[in-house]
């Protein structure tokens, strides 16, 4: 009886077990070994595409691109700004990367561990650029360390480049698939290739100030190998389309500024829209393209009918401009209105009068003086309906890159036509941008619209100021400030330069007299000074970081 | 002749007895308050003859002369008295010393006498549960129970409800909600929302307790320490919450209280607006403008005239077009914009026993409209039990409840601080509104029905198109009950089978018509939301009882047996986007379809888990003063691995009743009752499924490119599972002292506890640069330590008054220790990184952090920077501690003859809140806090600027309200709670049963009562008149976080109750 009593009971506990360690496995999710290496490479894409797109926002304020509020540097970000794009680099980019590589790799698909390792590689150098020192040898390994400690940026830099090394022999070889989706070249291994190669050749220049001789003669190299992104179809970029809903897949400048009746929310810098349209004497072609105007003329629009009306929306119209003569203040032109740096004001009722993003990169609206707002429904400019594109490595950039080499190196190559050829595909990229996502332009008046004339004459006036700057670093100035503008929609790459050249040399200062020390390198992100104690927290903001070993009051 | 009445009386009675040697006896027997005792046995001593007395504790007994006369009846002590001749006898019972006999109800519906528990049980009466203004069972149990704390999410009706015992003791367990048991078996009490508290998922959906119907409750018992609840396993671990319904308690009814029928009357408000200025209105720099802001010019007599908006002007042309002009003066719109809602419930009970069977059977329905429009509940509860004893020494019970709630409400979103909400949110824009801006124009544009407001850009969404277009809504049918068969083998041993059921399916949606302003793309263009979840909950419990008498005057009392209980939880769910024709809300009628919440959560999910217990108690008593129990229970759960997966929980406690066990109590009127006790016990806290095995996460329709086609991911989860995750340990110690004094005009019930919560599973933060955001571990541990006392004194007590004061306080300190070195700090809840509640080293658990001022550290005053405006931190730090230092409630009970009222005060002492209310009510100088002259410029007083001299940086006054409260860092708009709240306050009024003798009634109560009358906060702005007693953080184990939860309610009403 007592034997038949604990069978029973065995069994039945036997029978407990097995029921509850049914229930271990979570039925709403699959298991890890149902992973498909093409889903993977979607993830890997568009949270690349993501880091891109929020470093740039994060730093095109710094530029003037768009406003800073501040009103002080110490003041413009809180650490935990940085909690996403540090989050989307680790548990997105590199965790994915990390996971498909040895799986592609066993699986012979080269192309996918390929394209792994060079949007690794950006990623990295990104956030070197972005933040100094990072966790890189001790990072994702999960809890096996949960308290990684930072790397020097330059060793993270040659990291990055081995990794781009190990992509290019990826590419090289022969692969059992191509992806099912490739975001950004289709597949293509010559054209990630020539990715791999141009990234190198941006961090050679951008370590031209630590490693002078070294990167000379590698920039050298690739110059005579010239496989680089030196034509807009071999452009690195992402883009979107015009599904508003489930998912959104606008640029995200569109949705923000066009998505709803509240109209435009970003502020534009003053300064940038002050570069494209006044500094030169004459209005820079592509100006209609980068920025739509809600209104044309503060001056002379009903929508601002009386003195009450306009200083509530734009307080800064009657105040006295703090900046000396020949700065921009409060609004560019008659219509160009965006906001002065380290303006923290308020937010007046301006959403449907300011000025905000045009139809390049963005996918809005090209300015054909429609003096419409992109809100209030029923005549709202819609524009592109988002289908932008994320100028994360252009052709001109490369020109530019190679003119600066050129003039501080003394690389292959005459600087000023470089640089040439850099405003050159700036302007046919543009120009040509509504054709290439299959949009139409609103007007064909060429008094609008880049024509060859307008766009000679503006090569023209940039020679002219070449020619007229006298000593090398004038006309690296120049060469900056082509980059500068040509790199409408892409933060990243004017702050790096503005760190390692301190050009353009006249970007507006904030409104307070005070601002302290530029931003050299961000602030860490709250995530990983508060759950990592390895972290600490910068004091200031003049954190320079390896690359860059100019002054500390250098730049402003 | 007057001298002759009496003496031909007294002849009459001597013949009489002279003739028959019998007298008449017409007697009386009463209560020391003079109440009639009604069915009391009268016999005479050592004869069967006798009777009974009836309704009004009369009767009429013919007897000998000499005859001793014996009443007895349940609840008194017997009293006797000779008849010597025939007349009235009047018999005074004196109640038996209640506390030496009460029975209470303990876990798993075992009953007991109190005096030998171990542990403290706090009984509430459907006296105090019925006819109340709240349906909420949790709401009505506020202030009633000594450790018990309960608080609201918000004064919506039918809003989720805290509730927790002794404190929290988990960090990222979940919410502390107790274990609720109805008629025995284990009842749903969670809050299924669908989205967090940013898209109002605290405030939006019910506490599903909301489900019980106050009316039907026969009695709640609180089990708060875990010596009560061990029986129950880790599913007791946050104490237990016992009712017993009418239709559960099996009780007998006498003729004329069969049916009872009741209906109440309440009148819903608003407790709490600010006091607004009405000087100033809506601008900035004094000048009149559209702002958010009422920094705008002082009125004039006559008023200024102003455009109507263009969103209106363009919305009516005829009537606000161009040339039209409104008066720029004080509308007072927040104040209309509410309602006055009515609370009415109408409840009819059945009751009807036999010798040995009882059957009730009860229905009540419940119209709570709340003072927001289109905010209501209603709520339909039906249900039916009985019992019988069957003649083989079976009996039967069963309990079948069924119960619908509907529950409606404007959405309620939270409002970060970014000037309005963060979604569509009904307050989000409605507390701060200018006082220039008339709330009683027309909300919405006929044509396209959007929203139409006073900004010139009509960038904010009008509070009054939110609260008829942006509804949430909660529909549950619900099922519950139990079947039990005991049978007698022999005396003293009895075998138990329980079945406990609780089924319900629970409908949820959110319906945002487009054409709102709020929340994004995602909002705007319309949105429905919704949600379809099935919940069901089988316990199956086995419990053996065995009771016997042994030598020397021991007793032994022994419970053994094992449950077995399954959670099975299962979601459907879809979000539509961009409706088609205004006001239709079908998904066909929407465009896009996605099936993750707003917040993005999966709307489409599933959780098993089970239970299995076995559990043996036992008692041994030595001449009922001296009581030990041992106890323990054994669990295996489902949701660790197979080696973690098991926990034994022991358990030991001792009572002890000097009054019965000394002498010199025993003729004592001082001390008529003490009993003290002391207790040791142990629980667990189990996870959370799904924490052990890795899975992978896949995304669909993540993006679609140029070309159309979709794009879908796979991704490894942030989380990091934990195949070693063990259960959470705790234990506690408890100690108290119960009693009875001064000839039982004193009663006390005092605990002491202490608790600690080791082996925490910790949902630990990871910095991403580990590949992670979070992993479950175990680590750390929270002691909680209190004091609960309840303290009654009786201080009149006759025959038509009785005055009574009871006090309840409880002191609850915790305290988190042992968290690893390289752990700084968990985050419990909030905005990520940011301003939230926390779990820090040495100190109590939740405590705020947010961005500070930063100080000098020479003088300690605030730094402001070179615009005048307060210096923020750009970390975060301690900014507050939201945990109250105590909580007191008094309640006042006077009674005069059937009329009897009744008041309770609740105090609740410190605790800090962050209020985002009150922070823009400042920072946008609506309230009369800001009522000065504008005119002036100001700086902040003392504050010193950066290199330490005093600040001189003069700024606007609304510049500095603007920026350095309204934008300022966390810590400036931190205050201190400390609230001290009229929560009842009744008069109620019995008809006299001489009055009821000739109609068919056995009682009728006319009862006038209100809840929230009155409350002050002193510590806050006073103008602003914040109500803390709300939680943006919704249901959670998190406190102290206001993000525009919306003002309390207010409840006036009549009752009636009659019984025939």
């Amino acid at each position: 009886m007592i034997v038949f009593l604990a069978v029973i009971s065995l069994a039945a506990c036997s029978k407990l077990n097995d029921n509850l360690d049914s229930q271990l496995n979570n039925p709403n999710a699959p298991s890890p070994s149902a992973a498909d290496i093409d889903l993977y490479l979607n993830n890997l894409e568009l949270s690349f595409n993501g880091f891109y797109q929020s470093a740039s926002d994060l730093t095109d304020p710094l530029m003037r691109m768009e406003t800073m509020f501040g009103p002080t540097y110490l003041n413009a970000y809180s650490p935990s700004s940085f909690d996403g794009i540090w989050s989307t680099a680790y548990t997105s980019v590199f965790k994915t990367a990390n996971t498909m590589i040895p799986l592609a790799t066993a699986k012979n698909q080269f192309i996918h561990s390929g394209i792994a390792r060079v949007l690794k590689a950006y990623t990295m150098i990104s956030l070197v650029d972005l933040f100094g020192d990072v966790p890189y040898t001790e990072a994702n390994l999960g809890v096996t360390n949960t308290n990684p400690k930072a790397d020097k940026g330059r060793l993270v830099y040659d990291s990055a480049l081995a990794l781009l090394d190990a992509g290019i022999a990826d590419f090289a070889k022969t692969a059992a698939s191509s992806p099912a989706n490739d975001l950004f070249y289709a597949g293509s291994k010559t054209k990630w290739t020539t990715l791999a190669k141009t990234l190198k050749l941006k961090a050679y220049v951008q370590t031209r100030l630590v490693d002078k001789a070294n990167v000379t003669s590698k920039i050298a190299a690739l110059l005579t190998e010239n496989d680089l992104i030196n034509s807009s179809d071999k452009d690195f970029v992402f883009s979107y389309s015009t599904k508003d809903q489930a998912p959104d897949s606008r640029y995200g400048h569109y949705v923000t500024n066009y998505g709803t009746d509240n109209a435009a929310s970003d502020y534009l810098g003053n300064h940038f829209m002050w570069a494209l349209t006044q500094e030169k004497g004459l209005a820079d072609p592509r100006t209609r393209y980068y920025i739509y105007r809600q209104i044309d003329d503060i001056s002379n629009d009903p929508r601002l009918p009386d003195q009450t009306t306009t200083q509530f929306a734009l307080a800064c119209h009657y105040r006295v401009s703090p900046y000396p003569a020949g700065t921009p203040y409060c609004i560019v032109g008659t219509g160009y209105w965006g906001r002065d740096h380290g303006n923290n004001e308020g937010t007046g009722p301006d959403n449907l009068l300011k000025s905000t993003w045009g139809l390049y990169p963005a996918g809005g609206a090209f300015d054909a003086d429609q003096n419409t707002s992109t809100g209030q429904s029923s005549k709202r400019v819609a524009g592109a309906k988002g289908a932008g594109q994320s100028p994360i490595w252009l052709s001109s950039y490369t020109y530019f890159l190679k003119a600066e080499a050129a003039l501080t190196l003394g690389t292959a190559g005459d600087p000023q036509t470089l640089m040439l050829s850099g405003v050159t595909e700036s302007f046919n990229k543009v120009k040509n941008f509504a054709t290439t996502i299959g949009y139409s332009l609103p007007t064909s008046d060429t008094s609008k619209l880049i024509t060859p004339y307008k766009q000679q004459r503006y090569l023209d006036k940039v020679t002219q100021l070449y020619t007229a700057a006298g000593t090398a670093d004038a006309k690296l100035n120049v060469i900056v400030r082509e980059y500068y503008l040509a790199a409408w929609g892409n933060g990243l790459e004017p702050y790096n330069n503005y760190r390692r050249t301190g050009k353009p040399d006249n970007l507006q200062r904030t409104l307070l007299p005070n601002e302290g020390d530029f931003i050299r390198s961000f602030f860490y992100p709250n995530v990983y000074v508060n759950f990592n104690q390895n972290a600490t927290q910068k004091a200031v903001t003049s954190v320079q970081v390896f690359w860059d070993t100019n002054p500390k009051d250098f730049i402003h | 002749m007057r001298k002759l009445l009496p003496c031909l009386l007294g002849m009459a009675l001597l013949w009489n007895h002279a003739i028959s040697q019998t007298i008449e006896i017409s007697g009386k027997v009463s209560d020391e308050k003079g109440n009639p005792v009604a069915n009391a046995s009268v016999q005479e001593k050592n004869s069967k003859r006798g009777t009974s007395s009836d309704e009004n504790g009369v009767f009429k007994l013919t007897t000998r002369p000499g005859t001793t006369i014996v009443v007895t009846s349940v609840g008194f002590e017997t009293k006797q008295m000779k008849a010597e001749k025939s007349g009235s006898l009047i018999f005074v019972l004196t109640a038996t010393n209640q506390a030496l006999s009460e029975v209470v109800v303990t876990a798993l519906g075992i009953k007991r006498e109190k005096k030998a528990l171990g542990y403290a049980v706090t009984t509430v009466a459907n006296k105090d549960l019925e006819l109340r203004p709240e349906g909420d069972i949790g709401r009505v149990l506020n202030g009633k129970v000594a450790g018990l704390s309960v608080l609201n999410s918000s004064g919506i009706s039918g809003s989720g409800t805290n509730i927790n015992i002794r404190g929290v003791s988990t960090i990222t367990g979940g919410a502390s909600t107790p274990l609720f048991i109805v008629d025995g078996v284990p009842f749903d009490g969670g809050n299924n929302g669908n989205d967090n508290f940013q898209y109002g998922g605290g405030t939006s959906s019910s506490s599903r307790f909301l489900d019980l119907d106050p009316n039907n409750i026969e009695s709640v018992n609180v089990l708060k320490g875990l010596s009560a609840a061990t029986l129950y396993g880790e599913a007791g671990r946050n104490g237990v919450i016992l009712i017993t319904t009418k239709n559960g308690s099996g009780r007998k009814t006498n003729k004329k209280l069969e049916i009872t029928a009741s209906q109440s009357l309440f009148a819903n408000k608003v407790a709490n607006l600010p006091d607004y200025q009405t000087n100033y209105g809506g601008g900035f720099d004094l000048a009149p403008s559209a702002a958010f802001s009422n920094w705008g010019p002082h009125f004039t007599n006559p008023p200024m005239q102003v455009a109507y908006s263009p969103s209106l002007q363009a919305a009516y042309p005829d009537l606000y077009g161009a040339g039209k002009t409104q008066d720029y003066r004080a509308y007072n719109s927040v104040p209309t914009f509410f309602r006055t809602g009515t609370v009415s419930t109408s409840s009819i009970n059945v009751a009807a026993s036999g010798a040995n069977a009882t059957f009730n059977a009860n229905y009540s329905y419940m119209d709570d409209q709340g003072f927001t429009p289109n905010n209501r509940v209603f709520k339909n509860n039906f249900g039916l039990g009985g019992t019988a004893k069957l003649s083989n020494n079976f009996t039967l019970n069963a309990v079948l409840n069924f119960a619908v709630t509907d529950f409606q409400t404007p959405i309620v979103g939270a409002n970060g601080g970014g000037g309005g909400p963060d979604v569509s949110s009904v307050f989000g824009f409605l507390m701060f509104t200018p006082m220039s801006v008339n709330l009683d124009l027309p909300y919405e544009n006929p044509l396209t029905h959007g929203s139409v407001y006073y900004r010139g850009g009509n960038d904010i969404e009008n509070p009054k198109w939110t609260a008829n277009n942006a509804l949430s809504s909660d529909k549950t049918y619900r099922t519950f009950g139990t079947f039990g068969l005991k049978y007698e083998v022999i005396k003293g041993l009895s075998v138990n089978y329980r079945f406990g059921l609780d089924i319900y399916n629970e409908s949820q949606s959110l319906r945002v018509n487009k054409g709102g302003i709020s929340g994004g793309a995602g909002y705007v263009n319309g949105l429905y939301r919704t949600t379809n979840s099935f919940n069901q909950v089988l316990n199956h419990t086995l419990l053996i009882n065995y009771t016997k008498d042994l030598r020397g005057g021991f007793n032994l009392n022994v419970d053994a047996g094992g449950d077995l209980r399954h959670d099975n939880y299962s979601q459907t769910g879809l979000k539509s986007v961009q409706q088609i024709v205004y006001g239709l809300f079908d998904h066909s009628n929407f465009i896009g379809h996605d099936i993750k919440s707003e917040g993005g959560s999966d709307l489409d999910y599933k959780v098993d888990k089970t239970r299995a217990g076995v559990f043996a108690q036992a008692t041994l008593g030595y001449k009922e003063y001296a009581f030990i129990t041992l106890n323990g229970r054994n669990d295996w759960v489902s949701t660790l691995e197979k080696n973690n997966r098991t926990l034994f929980y022991p358990g030991v406690s001792l009572a002890f009743v000097p009054t019965s066990a000394l002498e010199v109590f025993k003729t004592s009127s001082a001390v008529n009752y003490l009993k003290l006790r002391v207790g040791y016990s142990t629980s667990a806290h189990f996870p959370d499924p799904y924490n052990t095995r890795a899975s992978l996460s896949l995304s669909t329709n993540s993006f679609v490119d140029r070309t159309g086609t979709v794009i879908n991911t796979a991704a490894i989860p942030d989380r990091v599972p934990n195949p070693d995750l063990k259960p959470e340990l705790i234990k506690e110690t408890e100690a108290g002292i119960e009693g009875t004094f001064f000839n039982r005009r004193v009663t006390l019930d005092l605990s002491a506890y202490f608790r600690t919560a080791s082996n925490q599973i910790l949902d630990r933060n990871l910095d991403a640069s580990t590949g992670y955001t979070v992993t479950a571990i175990n680590a750390g541990a929270v002691d909680n330590k209190g004091i609960e006392l309840a303290l009654g004194y009786k201080i009149i007590s006759n025959k038509d008054w009785v005055w009574q004061i009871d006090g309840v306080y409880s002191i609850n300190k915790s305290k988190v220790h042992d968290l690893p070195t390289d752990i700084k700090q968990i985050q419990i809840s909030g905005y990520g990184g940011g301003l939230g509640t926390y779990a820090l080293e040495g100190k109590p658990l939740g405590v705020l952090q947010g961005n500070y001022v930063q100080r000098d550290p020479k003088t300690g005053l605030a730094i402001v920077d070179a615009n005048g405006y307060f210096l923020a931190s750009s970390d975060i730090a301690i900014i507050g501690d939201p945990n109250p230092l105590y909580k007191l409630t008094g309640i006042n009970t006077l009674s005069y003859k059937s009329l009897s009222f009744r008041m309770q005060w609740d105090y609740s002492r410190g605790g800090d809140m962050f209020s985002n209310t009150v922070r823009t009510l400042l920072s946008r100088g609506v309230t009369k806090d800001t009522d000065f002259d504008r005119k002036l410029p100001y700086i902040i007083p003392n504050t010193v600027k950066q290199d330490g001299t005093a600040n001189n940086i003069q700024q606007s006054v609304d510049n500095i309200f603007f920026n350095a409260y309204g934008f300022g860092p966390n810590s400036v708009t931190v205050w201190d709670a400390t609230v001290i709240r009229l929560r009842e306050i009744s008069l109620a009024y019995s008809f006299p049963q001489q009055w009821l003798r000739k109609t068919p009634f056995g009682s009728a109560s006319l009862s006038v009562s209100a809840n929230n009358l009155w409350y002050l906060a002193p510590n806050f702005p006073k103008y602003t008149r914040f109500d803390p007693e709300s939680n943006s953080l919704g249901v959670s184990n998190a406190r102290g976080i206001d993000l525009f939860a919306g003002p309390s309610s207010r409840r006036i009403g009549a009752s009636l109750k009659i019984q025939f």
